[in-house]
């Protein structure tokens, strides 16, 4: 069984109104446990808009998301919440960190959420920021940081509660060709690590790698 | 969920963003201090005349001759110790001394471990001699004598003491010019409360000009002087509440606009509607907790160790200068004044909180 | 004189004001919801239903919180107005000054007691994921918002009423009878105090939430006509000094309110799974536990005042 399933699913902005967007427009979609899945299409074809479907963050206008047999897309906000905190973890374009924090504080802010004792939070504080190699900036504000250091910094973030699902939206649109390229590093760990990634962009680097399941490409809120 | 992790974030997260609550913080301090000083103060006042109150008897009889007051001579405490549930009947002397010089009367107290050579005046009155070059003794002019007393001691105005002097009874009834036998007034101890009525009622039997104030009576007098101060203040307060927090709902309202992406980044990470209402709430109440106390203890000092200048002239005029309150802090009117603020400034960020944790989340994705 | 200038309770009418404006702004949102929820629907108007509901129930939360700190206010102002009702010794006087007071306690009571059970409905209807129980959580509110508009009504009726100069009844008028149901004596209630109380820990323990609904009711009354004739007289060390307010008072270390909230605490743990049951079909039958523990705790706190004074003096009252 797969571990995602998508069906006819749309998205319209403004219903009813003059401005109506149909932002997504029948996409089917199926997912195995460790798949990486690389959606490629220029800005405004719609890939955000799914991967904020994926993660319950926003919801369709219509059809169906099973995300381990559970329509995610009809859930209240508590439970999606709580799905979003405990398999998901999201990788943005601006990276998206709270200014004014430390790496750390940034790292943990998913964990404050879950009553987990301060030793297991320490250990898989530990583990992200090795995961995402930035252990050596632990405690170092977020204002100090290089480009690629944040999205390190974010990674760790994404990784820290240990979800299944890691959604990244244009990992490498600010970031230069050396941290892309560490970037695609991190993405082979994850597929060491069984996770489902799923990655919107526009990005050539992307092309043709050997560790990628799929490529779907996107445009007009379709796949083509 | 409320948990220990969830706390310190918020925490962390506010000393983040301190300057955007230091607005309503410093206001909202000044709100509450302004507040609890009125009633200090008004509390101290009241506190200082039931104590002095409760140091007389259980009943005060006074004469009267043609509606003015006139003194009453020792037959009177003979008849009234007859009466029975009485234990005792003390004639007091007491009195103002018209200081011509300064057009203003001194009040005349007893207090018997004087000498016949001295006298204790207080803070204020010495103020007032000094200005005259007296200053380490007074005369008292009476009719055909003159009457010297060295100054002893100066002791602490209250709202009681402030214009008086205190002399043991034989100068006492020299300078008010009373005969051996007469009394200003008696005070009648009664041990027994509940007899304090019947005692009240059978006095102006005997007497038909004795003009009797049960301490009951006299108790709910003061009470309903201060309720009524202290009411029509608090309601005029409402206003000035009511302002204050419309401006504050506007200003975290602007402020919370400034915050739409850092709660979207927040919702991305698992954190739900109510948790940012939770997050929003627990911060806003170490804001209002905050000022809450920051405010009572810069009261407390304003009232009872700086001896509250301004308020006091407002509260007793100006002449009445040097008086100190004595400190109280009363538990219940502390609990008056959290219920007042504290409550509905919590009440005016509930809507804002709400609006900005169901903010559009979209904008994070860009 | 009015005592509408006792700062008390301008400030007490003042905030109920503020809760009775932050409800009336959710009892609006609650009729929208109630006439258009639609769980099945995905547009955007249902979208945003749903996120008014998290509105609706933090301000409910918040009123419930405010509302248990204003009852314990109530009762505290009602000792302020003691000095200005003529007669008036303790709160008896004060409350019974006007035929709205005891109305308005009970209501009070009663808003609290409707309060607590819409937590525990909320809190499942939180637990589901289809929000099961949202229209019924908010029909319920809705009778709740009716009945703090009354309640506030009350307040201002008894308090403009209340007689600054005919004087009042105090406590050793109004209990000196023994005006006990069904001609029974102290010790018979005595008796039916505690058969009730065992009763109620047996029927907690096989969990039989209908019988225990019951019990606990019957326990509330025999609780009140116990304390006020029986216990109250342990508590003043007085056999004629009856009077449920007397020991909310300085003199008695407060020990009123630990026995009063004890007892409304507990009896609100005994009846709320019955009602919750009716409503929602969950049987929650942990908060019998509840129930029993706080009711012990409420008994022996009662009975120590008896058995203490027994060991003191040799003698029962």
């Amino acid at each position: 069984m797969s571990k995602i399933t998508i069906n006819n699913l749309y998205k319209i902005y403004n219903e009813g109104k003059e401005s109506e967007f149909q932002a997504l427009r029948g996409i089917d979609l199926s997912i195995k446990d460790g798949e990486i899945v690389v959606i490629k299409g220029v800005s405004g074809s719609g890939k955000s808009t799914l991967l904020s479907l994926i993660a319950a963050f926003s919801k369709p206008s219509s059809g169906k998301i099973l995300i381990d047999g559970e329509n995610i897309s009809k859930l209240p906000d508590i439970f999606a919440s709580k799905f979003r905190n405990e398999k998901i973890g999201f990788i943005f374009q601006s990276f998206n960190l709270i200014d004014g924090l430390s790496v750390k504080d940034n790292v943990l802010s998913p964990m404050v959420l879950t009553s987990l004792g301060q030793d297991t939070i320490n250990k898989r504080l530990k583990i992200a920021l090795n995961l995402a190699n930035i252990e050596h900036k632990e405690n170092q504000n977020i204002a100090d940081l290089s480009g690629g250091e944040k999205q390190r910094c974010a990674i760790a973030r994404a990784l820290v509660n240990n979800p299944s699902i890691i959604l990244a939206d244009e990992p490498t649109a600010n970031l230069d060709k050396e941290n892309s390229l560490k970037f695609l590093e991190i993405l082979k760990k994850f597929k060491e690590l069984k996770k489902i990634v799923i990655v919107a962009t526009h990005d050539t680097i992307f092309d043709e790698l050997p560790f990628v399941d799929k490529y779907v490409d996107m445009s007009d809120g379709k796949f083509v | 969920m409320l948990n220990r992790n969830f706390l310190n974030f918020s925490v962390k997260l506010l000393l983040k963003e301190k300057g955007d609550y230091l607005f309503s913080f410093i206001i909202f301090s000044f709100i509450i201090f302004i507040v609890t000083s009125v009633l200090f103060i008004s509390e101290s006042i009241k506190r200082d005349l039931l104590v002095s109150l409760a140091n007389e008897g259980q009943i005060i009889v006074k004469n009267s001759k043609g509606g003015r007051y006139y003194p009453i001579d020792e037959n009177y405490i003979d008849s009234i110790l007859q009466v029975s549930g009485v234990d005792d009947v003390i004639g007091k002397v007491d009195g103002y001394y018209n200081f011509a010089q300064d057009r203003r009367f001194f009040k005349i107290a007893v207090d018997d471990d004087l000498n016949d050579t001295s006298m204790v005046v207080s803070s204020d009155v010495y103020d007032i001699l000094k200005e005259f070059k007296y200053k380490k003794e007074f005369n008292f002019f009476v009719p055909n004598n003159e009457i010297t007393l060295q100054i002893k001691e100066v002791i602490d105005s209250n709202i009681l003491s402030n214009n008086t002097i205190f002399v043991n009874e034989d100068i006492a009834r020299e300078i008010l010019q009373m005969d051996e036998e007469d009394y200003s007034y008696v005070v009648i101890l009664v041990p027994n409360e509940d007899e304090i009525e019947n005692i009240a009622l059978k006095i102006p039997k005997i007497f038909p000009d004795a003009l009797v104030l049960p301490n009951y009576e006299i108790e709910s007098d003061y009470d309903n002087l201060f309720y009524y101060k202290g009411g029509v203040f608090m309601i005029l307060y409402i206003v000035v509440l009511i302002s204050f927090f419309i401006l504050l709902k506007n200003q975290i309202s602007a402020v919370y606009g400034t915050k739409r992406k850092e709660i979207a980044i927040l919702r991305s990470i698992g954190f739900s509607i109510k948790d940012i209402v939770l997050l929003k709430f627990i911060q806003n109440n170490i804001v209002a907790v905050g000022s809450y106390f920051f405010a009572i203890f810069f009261s407390y000092i304003y009232v009872f160790v700086l001896g509250a200048p301004f308020l006091k002239d407002i509260f007793l005029g100006e002449i009445e200068s040097e008086i100190v309150f004595s400190p109280i802090l009363d538990i219940k009117m502390l609990f008056l004044v959290f219920i007042f603020t504290v409550i509905p400034y919590l009440a005016s960020i509930l809507i804002p909180s709400w609006k900005l944790a169901v903010e559009d989340v979209s904008e994070v994705m860009k | 004189m009015s005592v509408f200038l006792l700062d008390s309770l301008v400030v007490f009418l003042f905030i109920e004001f503020v809760i009775l404006l932050l409800n009336s702004i959710n009892q609006v949102i609650v009729l929208k919801i109630l006439k258009y929820w639609d769980f099945n629907a995905s547009n955007t108007f249902q979208y945003s239903l749903e996120k008014k509901n998290y509105l609706v129930n933090t301000i409910i939360t918040f009123t419930i919180g405010v509302k248990i700190i204003l009852f314990i206010f109530f009762v505290k102002s009602l000792d302020d107005l003691v000095p200005l009702v003529p007669g008036a010794m303790c709160a008896t006087g004060v409350i019974g000054a006007n035929e709205y007071g005891n109305i308005l306690l009970l209501f009070k009571i009663f808003i609290l007691f409707l309060l607590g059970v819409w937590m525990i409905i909320n809190r499942l209807d939180l637990k589901s994921k289809e929000l099961k129980f949202l229209k019924k959580k908010y029909y319920l509110f809705t009778i709740v918002f009716i009945m703090i508009c009354i309640e506030f009504i009350l307040e201002l009726a008894y308090f403009i009423n209340i007689p600054l100069t005919v004087p009042v009844f105090c406590c050793s008028v109004v209990f000196v009878v023994e005006n006990l149901p069904f001609d029974l004596t102290t010790l018979d209630i005595v008796y039916i105090f505690y058969f009730i109380f065992v009763s109620i820990l047996a029927s907690n323990y096989y969990k039989k939430i209908s019988i225990s609904f019951i019990l606990n009711i019957l326990f509330l009354f025999v609780s009140y006509y116990s304390v006020t004739y029986f216990f109250g007289t342990y508590v003043y060390e007085e056999p004629n000094h009856k009077c449920p307010f007397c020991f909310l008072q300085a003199d008695y270390y407060y020990v009123g309110y630990l026995i009063w909230s004890t007892l409304f605490v507990g009896i609100f743990f005994g009846i709320s799974p019955y009602i919750v049951y009716s409503i929602v079909e969950i049987k929650n039958k942990k908060l019998l536990q509840y129930n029993s523990i706080i009711l012990t705790v409420f008994t022996v706190i009662c009975s120590s005042y008896v058995l203490f004074y027994y060991i003191k003096n040799g003698v029962f009252l």
